[in-house]
């Protein structure tokens, strides 16, 4: 069965408060903003690697949110949530590619296996600060990747679109940055008694 | 009497199963400064001025300068370095090598006019009709983005929204360029811009 994959952007938003923020209403695109300010943040940092890049990608989306939110329609049961994601992915990845430095990937590391990891975790990954730490030191793209799949559950075709790459970039840099992962998890595992 | 709502902190918590649960249980971050002062003040800022009293201006001048920037961002294949995966002309055909062949030039494309749009692009120089504007192109934009994280797009749909993409990052490159040419020059023809746009 494959793993269930729930963003942290997945909440509700009520109709009422929806209608109040596109027709304009300040308090009510304030309550909006207090409800995903930490799942846009978090999902920048995660993507940017940096937290005052974050903090733009937060401004940014916001703003954006504010100019299109009349936009929204709602066709055919798209929640609010997964749009506004959108529109955080979008601009997070953006940033990316506007560095200084191309973002960097995992080159070609020998091994032609892209197939699902389906190996136990390490036991490192169920602790938190470690798995963060080990996440900051994956390559930008590599890094993005691993969280657009397994964190907010993009398809390797919507992680190509996305990052105007190709499925077979996507594939390969989810199978070598979780091999990558798993190096740095050993390495950082913590001493048993 | 424990809460039955909550679970029973006696127990250890539930290790993670797979990389999707373990990255679950990261916690959510804060950022390290309240955005909301900031994006209240610019949300008034964006929001449409009156026009300003006409003034008297060399229309040959930023006519000319406008014309210049949005040539040269029309033109970016013929005079812009080209990837070496990236052919000098694309047709769509039926194989899927092709069609993948098509999407990664038009990805280098779009990529190039975002590099060039994020040097070009500067909100100290923008105002009342030309932020409308530029938000305008930006909503365009954002709506062609939604349409593209359709999974079920073909790739000929998806060319066509990429194509859709570039004109619209061409659009806006170009007017950010002209706005930003005439106001080193200590120029500002909002109105005339926006309607050259």
């Amino acid at each position: 069965m494959p793993p269930v994959r729930t963003s942290s952007f997945a909440i509700e938003v009520p109709a009422a408060l929806l209608a109040r923020a596109r027709a304009g209403q300040a308090e009510a695109f304030e309550q909006l903003y207090r409800r995903f300010e930490r799942p846009v943040f978090t999902l920048a940092l995660r993507l940017c690697g940096d937290r005052d890049e974050a903090q733009d990608v937060l401004q940014e989306t916001m703003l954006k949110l504010f100019r299109q939110i009349g936009s929204f329609r709602g066709d055919g049961g798209s929640p609010f949530w997964g749009w506004l994601r959108q529109i955080a992915v979008n601009e997070a990845l953006m940033k990316l590619r506007r560095g200084r430095s191309q973002a960097p990937e995992i080159e070609a590391d020998g091994e032609s296996r892209f197939g699902e990891d389906l190996a136990p975790l390490p036991p490192a990954a169920a602790d938190a600060a470690l798995l963060q730490r080990a996440l900051r030191q994956l390559p930008a793209n590599t890094r993005s990747v691993l969280w657009l799949y397994h964190a907010e559950g993009y398809t390797h075709d919507e992680i190509a679109a996305l990052m105007q790459r190709t499925p077979s970039f996507s594939k390969s840099q989810l199978a070598r940055g979780t091999r990558r992962l798993r190096a740095l998890l050993q390495i950082e595992e913590p001493a048993h008694a | 009497m424990p809460d039955i709502r909550k679970p029973d902190s006696r127990l250890p918590p539930q290790e993670p199963r797979n990389w999707s649960e373990a990255f679950a249980a990261l916690p959510l971050e804060t950022p390290d400064r309240d955005a909301w002062p900031r994006l209240a003040t610019e949300i008034r800022a964006h929001r449409p001025t009156t026009r300003p009293a006409a003034r008297r201006h060399r229309r040959a001048t930023w006519l000319a300068l406008a014309a210049a920037v949005a040539l040269a961002v029309a033109m970016p294949l013929a005079w812009w370095p080209r990837d070496a995966a990236a052919p000098a002309t694309v047709a769509v055909q039926g194989t899927a090598a092709t069609d993948e062949t098509e999407l990664a030039a038009l990805y280098a494309q779009s990529a190039r006019l975002e590099s060039l749009l994020s040097q070009w692009r500067d909100e100290r120089v923008a105002t009342g009709p030309a932020a409308v504007l530029a938000g305008e192109y930006e909503t365009r934009l954002a709506g062609i983005d939604a349409a593209l994280s359709e999974p079920a797009l073909s790739a000929p749909q998806r060319a066509a929204l990429w194509r859709e993409r570039i004109d619209a990052l061409q659009r806006l490159t170009a007017f950010h360029g002209s706005q930003r040419l005439l106001a080193a020059q200590g120029e500002r023809y909002d109105g005339q811009l926006v309607a050259v746009y």
